[in-house]
């Protein structure tokens, strides 16, 4: 299930590399490529940074990855990188433009009737869907949400997700890190409140506090 | 729903999620790690269902929005604008490189994009520097106040006029340095470094332990101590320029002996990335050619004058300059002001000569500057060789 969502193994992003290279030489078709491959990426994560501005946002930052796109140098992977750097500059203005707008409170009151509203009819978590995931990450305080969405939904590795910030590469980790065990401790809470609610009508193990102690 | 904060307060005293461990973590981050298969994922760990929302994140979401094959029509004519316009053949602007080997040989900086214009170790170089440089100054002025002898280790000490020709006085940037004295003995210095070969091999050599430090910490993801890397980037002549400067280094580590190659590598690389990028801005002391030579040399005035022992080799002196050149920042040492102007022209005339020794210089200062005592590279001061560019 998250079998396209990593570069391959050796790191090169094969087929995006390629695209990249015939986009550069002009090639349409390769661009239209790399539009789709990575359009659902850069909106997964500029909207953990504007909300539902993302779509717009994101528009802009790819006029100006196909005014740019011959000057870029680097590989599949590198390309990631780059275009990820152009939308956080774009979500930034963006933000900057419309500099009051409350974002993280908003998001948390949502996620936090999630569990609620699902586990009547489903597994919670089990069912998550890509925007419920996506909201979650992106209520983390901004700097985990950010390195979060970085590594997991644009794809990038530690480095450049860190040059993507512009920062240390140990700071992101250390973001990173602290966002998913701020995502698991919310998972745990809503799992406790969901499990006790699913002990009954279900069959399967219930997580219960004890056994999670 | 407003339990779940306390919900979540209450698990986490009970028991922190203490399972989801670094590595773990970076698996999880990476998608390369063993993803929780479904048996597993009902496992009593927290990281089961951390790993499907993570999974469910990185899913593309399904289906698109009407306005989105608008957009991507709209892209796609912005694509073929810019083909049209003859945009794709553009220069290569420093955040645009991202292609790895490539970039460190060549345009170092892109590898810490455009704001931090961080050192790896996070800090600025020029704060680093110029903490180090007050730290250093400091000391200075104490040991002379206390002995009234030069007992400044080598390292720091900038023998103050170094070339005959130019004024050594005038460097006085820390004002309450009794340079008075010092750049009496100093002038002895003005004596060319013959004893080149010595401190700078021993530079070269500490500059490759430096960058042995400085890899292997990268190597292992953690962030190279300060000391390392204020060297480093005195040595690379900027912080951006580290680790192609420990490329060049591990390349070529016999260059040590001839100084100026060493310097021509570091100083035009620097330079010309610097100029690609259009990034003079940075008040860093581009390599000597340019008219850089004048923070440098004020900062060694600064610094060298008081302390310089006379006999101290030149090469010493001209190091730390540039150290403290670079760490400019510390305003106090100019505000102390002796005339600032004056240094510099000091530099600058004495530029050329230095200029062949200059990044290697610095490369020494820059381990003095760290731990005076200690640092490998420091060049005995008796070689006192003169420079032969006076």
């Amino acid at each position: 299930m998250q079998g396209d969502r990593r570069r391959s193994p050796d790191g090169s992003d094969g087929g995006i590399g390629a695209a990249v290279e015939r986009a550069q030489h002009g090639d349409e078709a390769a661009f239209a490529l790399l539009y789709r491959t990575l359009h659902p990426r850069l909106l997964g994560y500029v909207h953990g940074l504007v909300g539902d501005d993302a779509e717009d946002v994101v528009a802009e930052a790819w006029l100006e990855i196909a005014r740019d796109i011959g000057r870029f140098r680097g590989d599949g992977k590198g390309f990631r990188g780059w275009t990820a750097t152009i939308a956080r500059h774009r979500a930034l203005d963006h933000l900057r433009r419309q500099s009051s707008r409350p974002r993280a409170t908003l998001l948390e009151q949502d996620l936090l009737e999630l569990p609620s509203s699902h586990d009547t009819e489903s597994q919670a978590l089990e069912t998550l869907s890509t925007e419920e995931a996506l909201a979650l990450v992106a209520a983390l305080p901004r700097d985990q949400a950010e390195a979060v969405l970085l590594r997991v939904v644009v794809g990038l590795d530690g480095p450049d997700a860190a040059r993507v910030l512009g920062k240390r590469p140990g700071a992101v980790r250390t973001a990173s890190y602290r966002g998913l065990k701020r995502l698991a401790r919310q998972l745990l809470a809503r799992n406790g409140v969901s499990g006790t609610g699913r002990a009954a009508v279900t069959s399967s193990p219930p997580r219960t506090l004890e056994e999670l102690g | 729903m407003t339990d779940n904060r306390e919900a979540e307060s209450r698990e986490s005293a009970r028991r922190r999620p203490g399972r989801l461990g670094r590595r773990r973590a970076e698996e999880l981050l990476d998608g390369s790690g063993s993803w929780p298969r479904p048996e597993a994922a009902e496992g009593a760990d927290d990281v089961a269902p951390l790993a499907r929302l993570l999974a469910a994140a990185a899913e593309p979401p399904a289906g698109s929005t009407a306005g989105s094959e608008a957009r991507q029509e709209k892209a796609l004519a912005a694509f073929r604008a810019a083909r049209e316009a003859g945009d794709h053949a553009e220069t290569v602007r420093r955040q645009d490189d991202w292609s790895r080997r490539r970039a460190d040989a060549k345009a170092p900086k892109s590898r810490w994009p455009q704001p931090g214009r961080l050192l790896p170790g996070g800090r600025s170089a020029r704060a680093v520097l110029g903490t180090v440089v007050a730290a250093m100054a400091l000391c200075g002025v104490a040991v002379a106040a206390g002995t009234g002898v030069l007992s400044v280790p080598p390292g720091l000490v900038v023998p103050g006029a170094g070339a005959p020709g130019l004024p050594t006085a005038p460097t006085g940037i820390v004002t309450s340095v009794p340079s008075g004295p010092y750049s009496h003995s100093t002038p002895g210095s003005g004596g060319a470094p013959t004893a080149d070969g010595d401190p700078r091999e021993a530079a070269t050599r500490g500059s490759e332990a430096l960058c042995r430090a400085y890899e292997r910490a990268e190597g292992a993801g953690h962030v190279p101590d300060v000391d390392t890397l204020v060297r480093l980037a005195h040595l690379a002549g900027d912080d951006e320029t580290v680790s192609a400067y420990c490329e060049r280094l591990g390349a070529k580590p016999s260059e040590a002996g001839n100084p100026k190659a060493g310097k021509d590598e570091a100083g035009p690389d620097g330079k010309s990335e610097r100029d690609q990028a259009g990034e003079t801005e940075n008040g860093k002391p581009g390599p000597e050619d340019s008219g850089t030579p004048a923070p440098q040399n004020t900062t060694r005035g600064s610094t060298g004058n008081g302390q310089g022992p006379g006999g101290n080799g030149q090469g010493t002196g001209r190091g730390q300059g540039s150290g403290g050149g670079q760490g400019a920042d510390g305003t106090g040492q100019d505000s102390d002001g002796a005339e600032p102007d004056e240094p510099d022209d000091t530099g600058s005339g004495s530029a050329t000569p230095d200029e062949t020794g200059a990044p290697d210089d610095s490369g020494t200062d820059g381990n003095d500057g760290s731990d005076s005592g200690t640092s490998p590279d420091e060049p005995d001061p008796s070689p006192s060789g003169t420079p032969p560019a006076s």
